[in-house]
């Protein structure tokens, strides 16, 4: 029947909305501070409330007026003392209001929304506080009635009483909404809002029966509007303040009221079944009415208001200042054809600076009227932190820091969800029961901060709690439950990544899961809907002390600075937030920079192992390289697809080959001309270090590029299946370039958060839940190309790099110089059967300790660390010096009996340690 | 106001006019009011891992244009001679898409009764791709239903 689009309709929805927002925290406050009372506050709730109901009746929205007048009337006692807001009556208002905002919300069908619930409660609030003997003039029905004698609004006595308090009079006014309104040019909610400024509206309606019919013979004249209101102004007086005839104005006098028989019938049954209602709830102390659901929804009806919004207020200052830059633009752009027509080169560079200059503010300027403020979201948590606090019995002090930080519409809107999640978290999780915390020796009410602060062009929002922090432990040990990690890379994670795996999806760390929590809804979830935003989550928490959790958010999504790349063809934009540093290899260095781990190639950077994806790959796109020769891009056509998915990897393939050149002949000559075009296109390796804020990889790229603000447009429909980029953007040149969403790629590649990790177990997986072995550290080594060795870590002293024309030798043996002195160093092949090392330019010793004096082994990298079950086959490959093997990453790998090698090679060093070497290997 | 609606529409179902082009071999044509404009080829992206169909997006005044080979979408040859194709922008579903097509025709005036149904395979197209066959003095042209060639596959 009603149609939103009705302007009206529309207005009245906005303003409800408008004096809605602010009520939550105006109840809390009235709440804490009982009975004394603020009279300014509670005046500012009633006057909502009041004007709410005031058009609503105008409108003809019944069950958004009852309920209005139902609050108001509550509040009204408030406010004449009559009665002490308690928690309890807060809560009854605050439901109320839940209900009238939903009402509001969904304007249409807000007649077919039940409210009787909350109108019985309300009711029963006004009835508690009146003695019995008055009770009864709540079922007394007034008819108030025009001098005529046509009866226009029925009330009841009790309506009418309160409204009278204070020296108030009555008056009934007839406007005539084609003479009084619009001929006037004003709209009946003026006309209702004029008069809510000097008095209180009773009822309000357009009566149309007394329009009359078609078949009368004359049209009417008139749509009569009529209002009942109470104020203070005297009989005498109110003529003055209308524009209407004074004949129309009645002061309503007792004879213009007539007793009615109590309720009609159809009330009579009505009420009846609101007792039956109101009987079971009364014998609890406090009235509650489905209160978890009904306040775990809070935040996401939050949501959808907010996604409904589709108009924003705009500071009309800024509008001003915008429109005349926009007069502005249209100046410059006039001389601009000018300047062009004429081949006036000076003036065109004139108009030039000024156009760069008037976009630059005019951004600025639109940008600001997408600027919100925090505290639309902070605002609504002091409601969710009394509420569950309530339910859960605990005692929670929010405190609130920064709610005036500025930031995107679109991202507080995105921002709303997340940081419930997180503030909910808190409280269900973080802070603990009373008890509990009394026996930790804490005080007893619990303490959330909510901080919102600028910080390097980006705002940081923290949430931290002084609850009983999150265990790292009990989570890897929760995940390793799950199946989400092995217990081997839950032993070798440190801190942060276990607090990070909070993050996977589907955990929850919930012991029970509650109400409140553990609704399926996890951190995963937070952080995706973060990631949407183009934030950064970090936890930080101390078990027994609190959790703090920070989130990093641009200022704005529309407009990002971003460094651009070249992958093949394309230029790609990468946004800066993600990126952490740029790395450049020169191809010499490639080989001793670039590891291979598992099938991940890795780079190492300042003792971290990152790994590596290459951009060209997982786009299957071809790279290219610029041929010095003629200065052209020509496509690198290194690899067949094929090659590329192998284990193989470029690469692992580059670094291979100093060592292989001269070892594989039948090879050689592709390998050579791979080298050759590879220094000879004296390309290096380009690395971008992005950060996905849980994890860091390197993206290998064809070349990179400036730092650029982009403006991020989105792309259509039919690429919506392209998951690695974030949308497009569009260059200074008019190109079009896309923009990496790093997450996504880094799950494309297949690497996960935990993939640094993953290749330290791997190999373990398939033995795993065999049994439990003893866990080794081992130092993983080769010799010749494909055979790999390993030692146990704790017999290792250090690992140096030497030039081979260091190496001395003297005799059979060989020695190098070594902090003064001469170090003995050996090849493997010199005690045990195994292919020959053949040495590069520089090589690798492996320094051991053995029975107090040091000796060194010839290594060939890649030099890696790995933690395993010590799971030897000790017959397979059992040789002198070789312990047994056993199987790293999918790689039969060798023992290497350290002990044995120096018996053989120089027995005299000892003669006891054999067996403290079994010993020290079972440390 | 309501009157000269439909004095308008009634004119609309009896005439239509089409813009024609080449795809392939084919005749085809849309309805000229569908058509935002004609461009060239320039500056076009390729997107990496799009659907094949895909040829790649553009910068419109903008806003980021995708450009559909339709003859691909239709199980066609990819185009080849880009030095006459043409992107005709039309506006789909609240979106700006490109059809990359291989060469721009006339514009053809319709009249409904002369529009013949689709026989059920034209040169190797499925017919679910086009609306109808106008009869010309010279050629036959095919009727394309924007919607259909541009419908995403929820494949790819």
């Amino acid at each position: 029947m009603i149609n939103e689009d009705d302007e009206l309709i529309q207005t009245y929805v906005e303003e409800s909305r408008d004096h809605l927002s602010d009520i939550e925290n105006d109840l809390l406050t009235i709440e804490k501070m009982g009975a004394h009372l603020d009279e300014e506050l509670i005046n500012k709730v009633f006057r909502a409330a009041h004007s709410i109901k005031g058009s609503a009746g105008f409108l003809g929205l019944r069950n958004i007026k009852d309920l209005s007048h139902k609050i108001e009337n509550v509040l009204g006692m408030i406010r004449n003392h009559e009665m002490i807001p308690d928690p309890e009556i807060i809560n009854i208002l605050l439901h109320a209001f839940d209900q009238l905002k939903k009402l509001i919300n969904n304007i249409d069908q807000s007649d077919q929304i039940d409210i009787a619930k909350y109108v019985a409660s309300l009711t029963r609030l006004t009835t508690i506080v009146l003695s019995s003997e008055n009770k009864e003039i709540f079922s007394n029905m007034v008819d108030i009635c025009l001098p005529d004698g046509n009866a226009v609004f029925r009330l009841s006595e009790f309506d009418l009483s309160q409204s009278k308090k204070g020296a108030r009079h009555l008056y009934l006014v007839e406007c005539d909404l084609i003479h009084d309104v619009q001929k006037k040019g004003k709209t009946p909610l003026t006309i209702l809002s004029d008069i809510q400024d000097i008095g209180i509206i009773l009822e309000s309606k357009v009566d149309i029966a007394r329009v009359g019919t078609l078949e009368d013979e004359a049209l009417p004249n008139g749509i009569p509007f009529i209002i009942l209101f109470a104020t203070i102004i005297e009989p005498d007086q109110i003529t003055t303040l209308f524009e209407i005839h004074m004949d129309k104005i009645h002061h309503v006098t007792e004879d213009m009221m007539i007793k009615s028989l109590p309720k009609n019938e159809a009330c009579q049954s009505k009420k009846a079944t609101d007792q039956t209602d109101l009987a079971p709830e009364k014998q609890k102390s406090v009235p509650t009415f489905e209160p978890c659901e009904q306040r775990l929804k809070i935040g996401d009806e939050h949501l959808q208001v907010s996604k409904k919004e589709t108009s924003l207020r705009v500071n009309v200052g800024l509008l001003d200042s915008l429109m005349v830059m926009a007069g502005e633009l249209v100046l410059s752009r006039n001389q601009l054809l000018q300047a062009i027509s004429s081949g006036d080169r000076q003036a065109s560079k004139a108009v030039g600076q000024r156009i760069d200059l008037i976009t630059t503010e005019l951004q600025e300027a639109i940008m600001m009227t997408r600027m919100q403020s925090i505290g639309n979201i902070f605002n609504k948590f002091p409601r969710l932190v009394r509420d569950l606090s309530r339910d859960l019995g605990k005692e929670i002090e929010l405190i609130l820091e920064g709610e005036e930080v500025e930031l995107d519409k679109t991202i507080i809107e995105g921002l709303s969800d997340p940081l419930t999640h997180l503030v909910r978290n808190a409280i269900d999780h973080g802070i603990e029961a009373p008890d509990a915390r009394r026996k930790a020796g804490k005080k007893i009410n619990g303490k959330i901060f909510l901080k919102a602060y600028h910080e390097a062009g980006q705002v940081n929002i923290e949430i931290s709690d002084d609850g009983k922090g999150i265990d790292g432990d009990c989570l890897a040990s929760k995940a390793v439950l799950k199946g989400a990690i092995s217990k081997e890379q839950s032993i070798v994670m440190s801190d942060r990544e276990r607090l990070n795996l909070i993050f996977l999806p589907g955990f929850s760390t919930a012991e029970n899961v509650t109400e409140i929590s553990g609704r399926g809804v996890g951190m995963d979830v937070v952080q995706n809907n973060l990631d949407k935003l183009g934030g950064q989550i970090e936890i930080d928490s101390k078990p027994g002390q609190g959790t703090k959790i920070r989130i990093k958010l641009p200022l704005t999504l529309a407009i990002i600075p971003s460094l651009l790349v070249t992958v093949g063809d394309e230029n790609f934009a990468i946004p800066q937030i993600n990126v952490d540093e740029l790395l450049r290899i020169p191809y010499t260095q490639v080989k001793d920079r670039i590891e291979v781990v598992g099938n991940t190639a890795v780079v190492r950077l300042r003792e971290e192992l990152l790994p590596l994806i290459r951009t060209a790959d997982v786009l299957g796109i071809d790279c290219r390289y610029i041929d010095p020769a003629d200065q052209i891009k020509k496509p690198n056509k290194r690899h067949s697809i094929a090659d590329r998915r192998s284990k193989k990897s470029p690469l692992i393939k580059l670094h291979y080959l100093p060592i292989t050149e001269s070892l594989e002949p039948l090879n050689q000559s592709e390998r050579r001309t791979q080298m050759d075009r590879r220094s000879r296109s004296n390309s290096a390796l380009n690395i971008v270090v992005v950060s996905t804020g849980v994890f860091k990889y390197g993206l290998v790229v064809d070349a990179l590029h400036d730092s650029e603000e982009i403006v991020v447009k989105p792309l259509g429909r039919h690429l919506k299946n392209c998951k690695g980029y974030a949308g497009a953007t569009i260059l200074g040149n008019g190109h079009v370039a896309l923009i990496l969403d790093v997450t996504r790629f880094a799950q494309m590649a297949g690497l996960t958060s935990l993939s640094g990790k993953n290749r330290e177990a791997q190999g373990i997986g398939a033995r795993e839940g065999q049994n439990i072995q003893e866990i080794q550290t081992l130092l993983s080594f080769r010799n010749a190309l494909s055979e790999h060795f390993a030692v146990p870590l704790n017999l290792v002293q250090r690992v140096e790099k030497v030039k081979a024309s260091d190496i001395e030798r003297i005799g059979e043996k060989r020695v190098i110089q070594y902090r003064d002195a001469s170090l003995p160093v050996i090849f493997i092949e010199e005690v045990a059967e195994v292919s020959p090392m053949v040495p590069g330019e520089d090589v690798l010793i492996i320094v051991f300790s053995v029975a107090g004096r040091r000796l060194g082994l010839f290594a060939a990298p890649p030099i890696d660390i790995v933690e395993v079950p010590l799971i030897i086959d000790d017959t397979t490959l059992k040789q002198t010096g070789i312990m047994g093997s056993i199987v790293i990453g999918n790689r039969t790998t060798l023992f290497v009996d350290i002990y044995e090698i120096v018996e053989k090679l120089y027995p005299a060093w000892f003669e006891k340690l054999n067996q403290n070497y079994a010993h020290r290997l079972s440390d | 106001m309501s009157l000269s609606f439909t004095v308008n529409n009634s004119q609309l179902s009896k005439t239509t006019e089409l813009a024609t082009f080449y795809i392939g071999e084919a005749l085809c044509g849309i309805d000229i009011l569908k058509v935002q404009e004609i461009n060239k080829v320039t500056n076009l992206t390729r997107v990496p891992q799009a659907p094949e169909y895909v040829s790649g997006i553009l910068n419109l005044r903008g806003s980021i244009v995708t450009i559909i080979d339709i003859g691909r979408k239709m199980g066609l040859e990819p185009l080849e001679d880009i030095e006459q194709s043409r992107i005709i922008i039309v506006k789909f579903e609240n979106e700006y898409v490109g059809l990359l097509v291989d060469r721009i025709a006339d514009i053809e005036v319709a009249e409904a009764d002369k529009i013949s149904p689709t026989p059920s395979s034209v040169k190797g197209v499925d017919e679910k791709f086009f609306k109808g066959v106008l009869r010309t003095e010279r050629d036959l042209i095919l009727i394309l239903d924007v919607k259909e060639v541009l419908k995403v596959d929820e494949s790819d």
